[in-house]
């Protein structure tokens, strides 16, 4: 299912179940597909809190793949994320980075943890890469004490991408099949944009 | 010496591979949270046993300061064993001589070399014993993570000075390369990793355990430390054997 197909299904849900609705006053479907967007989000968010599902990376169900070029300015190399990253737990919207043409590791760890640990051994003396991500600035950024990875001039990162970052014609696979994600959103949503379907009022 | 990840034939494994164990065994190799935490304390670990249980000991050939005689330790070095030369292929040491001046002279004052102070130092000791080979001293400069050598010139077979005078240094090494991978024997590797198992554990990662599994990890690690000792304290000849066999009739009276 397509994230355009998505915000129609639910925009025939809506009309099925306010029949009172004036059917030649529909509801816009921006409107709608904010709801959506806030909606996703959310069951994203609450799939992966399961620390069953978060381990799991046979479940990358939400995931997107992509190919970024690494710069560098003032002796920091980072890459840009191309989108917004859902933020789960334990800056898990980010499930993988790993260079393009490799498959060496490159451990994920927050800013803070990374400032707290680069004056220890396991960082000048860890076999892999580090990474952090720069929520604030969008970005990646790589840390390295080993001459043969600043060779990296790019990387592949899987992101779980925001509802609102999807293009239209974008997939999106889900665990549960496409009926399930549907139920969920509207569910989560729970208050239903509809059109004023107070217009016989006097 | 640079170890694959993949040496499954081989009597030594890397710390990429160790690594990886240790987070199979954190159940953290998916989304490897731990990582730098893990490797931290495997560095720990191997430098635990490097020093106070491991029997090995590295070699290193140090270049003496022209001005005070002097080597700088080794990035590794906990704990100086010997200092010597190889002559024929068979190690001679020096002796240790705790007593011999280091680099302050008798005022407490530091030796300038520039004005070549410090060839004030005498020049201590005569050849002794049958085979003269032996007639260095060297002292440790713990302090300044350096070592002093007095009385060896380092002379050729003809008697003329060496451009530079070289010299071994034996020591307790943390076995850690931070320049290289690590080369960690297999029979270490199962113990290191219950003891970082062990001490994710009681911190309560990657769950909390009860006391009878945490009881059960500690007894695991005991073993495995016994049977790291068991081979690392393996007599490797005759000679050793029968000393500790000797010892052994020594402390348990056989009937």
């Amino acid at each position: 299912m397509t994230k355009l197909q998505l915000i129609f299904s639910v925009m025939g849900n809506i009309q099925q179940s306010a029949p009172t609705q004036d059917g030649l006053k529909q509801v816009h479907p921006q409107e709608v597909a904010i709801e959506v967007s806030k909606a996703y989000d959310t069951v994203v968010a609450s799939f992966f809190d399961n620390p069953q599902f978060i381990n799991n990376y046979d479940l990358d169900y939400f995931c997107k793949s992509y190919d970024i070029s690494l710069q560098e300015q003032n002796g920091l190399s980072y890459a840009t994320l191309p989108v917004n990253p859902i933020p789960l737990k334990y800056g898990l919207g980010i499930r993988l980075v790993k260079p393009k043409n490799s498959n060496v590791l490159i451990s994920r760890m927050s800013e803070s943890e990374f400032v707290n640990l680069k004056d220890l051994e396991a960082f000048c003396c860890s076999p892999v890469p580090f990474c952090y991500i720069d929520y604030a600035n969008k970005r990646v950024v790589l840390q390295s004490n080993r001459t043969e990875y600043k060779v990296m001039d790019e990387i592949t990162v899987k992101i779980v991408v925001k509802f609102t970052d999807l293009s239209d014609s974008d997939v999106i696979n889900t665990p549960g099949g496409d009926y399930q994600l549907t139920e969920m959103v509207m569910k989560t949503m729970g208050l239903r944009p509809t059109d004023n379907t107070n217009d016989d009022v006097k | 010496m640079m170890m694959s990840s993949n040496s499954l034939n081989k009597g030594f494994v890397g710390v990429p591979t160790l690594i990886s164990e240790v987070l199979y065994a954190l159940k953290d190799h998916e989304t490897k949270r731990y990582y730098a935490q893990a490797l931290q304390k495997v560095l720990n670990a191997i430098r635990n046993l490097n020093v106070n249980y491991a029997r090995s000991y590295k070699e290193e050939i140090i270049v003496l300061d022209d001005d005070l005689k002097s080597g700088k330790y080794p990035d590794s070095l906990v704990k100086v064993i010997s200092v010597g030369v190889y002559k024929h292929g068979e190690y001679w040491s020096f002796t240790r001589k705790p007593n011999m001046s280091k680099t302050v002279t008798g005022d407490g004052e530091t030796y300038d070399s520039e004005i070549e102070e410090n060839e004030e130092i005498p020049q201590r000791g005569v050849k002794f014993g049958a085979r003269g080979s032996n007639i260095g001293y060297w002292v440790e400069d713990d302090e300044n993570c350096r070592f002093f050598v007095r009385n060896y010139e380092g002379l050729d077979e003809n008697g003329n000075p060496p451009d530079e005078i070289k010299v071994v240094l034996r020591y307790r090494s943390n076995g850690i390369d931070c320049s290289t991978e690590n080369c960690i024997p297999y029979h270490m590797r199962d113990l290191i990793i219950a003891m970082v198992k062990y001490d994710f554990a009681l911190m309560r990662i990657p769950e909390r355990y009860s006391i009878g599994e945490l009881q059960m990890m500690l007894s695991e690690r005991t073993r495995y430390f016994e049977e790291f000792t068991d081979i690392e304290y393996i007599p490797q000849n005759m000679d050793e054997f029968l000393d500790s066999q000797f010892e052994s009739y020594n402390s348990t009276v056989r009937r």
